[in-house]
């Protein structure tokens, strides 16, 4: 049947046709989503510098003031919402990795759902069902709240593929969320880490004992998986750069390949250094039956440790 | 998929006339893969159009520059599989519109039977059997372009032509 699927597939190819030229169109579509790509990027640029300035100014004034993460999520779903002015500009932080990854994006979104559009994504289990089916490929899961502060605006959620034959982190993912746009009612939804759901605590490893993957240096990619999903398993791994990137399609970062677990461990060099512009690792544990869960996280710039912390 | 092109060729053409330069040596080929991943002559070229906007902002940071139809033909299926599970969950939140017809209706001949029954494979079977039978890539190469180990590849590629065999008549 070989040659006769061969021949098929050469006459039915020989039927599609494209004007010979590069559309006019295309070229222009090309030159503004560089332009925009461009402002973006020169806007982080912008942005930072600002944030570091701000940053240092705060610390200098005063010692004793500490800016860390927001306080941990305690709430529960039934709690009251009590809407939030919208964050001034300067406080405008874009962690999110999916589905937007950057504040353009996100903005615009939250408007076209202001407008009745779309409305899931003020559920941060709908939203969450939907990155499992669109990243994951998993069409059938269970979500269910770990922890909500609405106020605050964030949440984890733990996302199950129903079916599974146990629940040592297969098919399993917990999703640190965040409202990035607008806090309180009404405010989109954001995935904005990934880590694999154990109950039992454990956890995607990478603290090989290598130097951790920082932008702009030489790396090697390593670790160790919990050894209920090593067996069998492959990791696929991706580097983003910028902050425009879709997570579903691995193969278009610029940095992407699939490692061979030995054991419980993997390993792979990067080829010359991590893009400075790296923004995002992306990992995904495969069996034969698909993704079983997956990892991201945006990178640090500092020299601090990858390793996602325990839940 | 199969022009090659010299990059230190094109590096003396202006980038708009490099992106159409690139146009006119890939995207016919790109077109046609696209064409027999998705089954549909528009969406192939959307899918080939797309692409080439991708690229453009892209190519100057390629590591590989020659191996433009490389990363063309990746990012072509990567654009496909992404409209399959776009549709995928538009059809899960849209059941009124579950019920649809066929936008074509079944030919009788068999190889066009044979063609209808590619098209209706989970599309990552359909996609390992045309990297490997149209584009004559090798399993590694066709999972470097799916971004799957080639286990994975050999058992798409070998379920695919399991359920055409089994679908066609027996001589």
């Amino acid at each position: 049947m070989e040659p006769d699927l061969k021949e098929l597939l050469h006459r039915k190819a020989d039927d599609m046709h494209l004007p010979p030229d590069l559309p006019p169109v295309t070229l222009r579509r090309a030159r503004r989503r560089r332009g925009w790509s461009a402002a973006f990027a020169s806007m982080t640029a912008v942005l930072f510098v600002a944030g570091t300035i701000t940053g240092v100014q705060l610390m200098t004034r005063s010692s004793g003031t500490t800016i860390g993460q927001s306080p941990a999520p305690t709430g529960t779903p039934d709690e009251p919402t009590t809407p939030e002015p919208a964050p001034a500009d300067s406080e405008f932080a874009v962690p999110a990795v999916w589905p937007e990854t950057n504040r353009a994006d996100i903005e615009s979104e939250q408007q076209r759902v202001n407008t009745g559009a779309d409305r899931w994504r003020t559920d941060p289990l709908a939203t969450a069902s939907h990155f499992a089916n669109d990243v994951a490929g998993w069409n059938d899961v269970a979500v269910d709240i770990a922890s909500l502060d609405p106020i605050v605006g964030s949440a984890v959620v733990d996302v199950v593929k129903r079916n599974q034959v146990d629940t040592e982190g297969f098919g399993a993912l917990t999703l640190d969320m965040a409202r990035v746009a607008r806090s309180g009612a009404g405010g989109i939804w954001s995935v904005v880490t990934v880590a694999p759901y154990s109950p039992n605590g454990q956890h995607i490893d990478l603290s090989c004992g290598t130097d951790p993957l920082v932008p702009g240096r030489p790396a090697t990619l390593c670790g160790a998986l919990p050894p209920a999903l090593a067996n069998h398993a492959s990791v696929r791994y991706a580097i983003f750069d910028g902050d425009r990137f879709d997570l579903a399609s691995f193969g278009d970062a610029p940095v992407h390949g699939t490692m061979l677990v030995e054991h419980d461990r993997f390993h792979t060099s990067i080829i010359g250094q991590v893009d400075a512009n790296a923004s995002v690792l992306a990992l995904e544990v495969l069996h034969s039956s698909g993704v079983v869960t997956a990892m991201v996280q945006r990178l640090r710039r500092s020299g601090a440790s990858q390793a996602p912390a325990p839940r | 998929m199969r022009a090659e092109a010299g990059w230190s060729e094109l590096e003396r053409v202006s980038e708009s006339g490099r992106l159409g330069e690139l146009y006119r040596m890939h995207a016919g080929d790109a077109a046609r893969l696209a064409y027999l991943v998705t089954g549909d002559r528009a969406l192939a070229e959307d899918i080939v159009q797309e692409a080439f906007v991708r690229m453009f902002g892209r190519f100057r940071d390629l590591r590989n520059p020659d191996a433009f139809d490389v990363y063309l033909r990746r990012t072509v299926v990567n654009l496909a599989r992404s409209h399959h599970r776009r549709k995928k969950v538009e059809r899960k939140h849209a059941p009124a519109l579950a019920g649809e017809p066929a936008t074509e209706p079944p030919d009788l001949g068999e190889r066009d039977r044979l063609w209808t029954v590619l098209q209706s494979l989970p599309e990552r079977q359909r996609t390992a059997i045309v990297l490997r039978f149209y584009e004559d890539l090798s399993e590694v190469s066709t999972a470097e372009v799916m971004g799957c180990p080639v286990g994975t590849v050999k058992s798409l590629v070998s379920r695919g032509l399991e359920r055409l065999r089994a679908t066609l008549p027996r001589e």
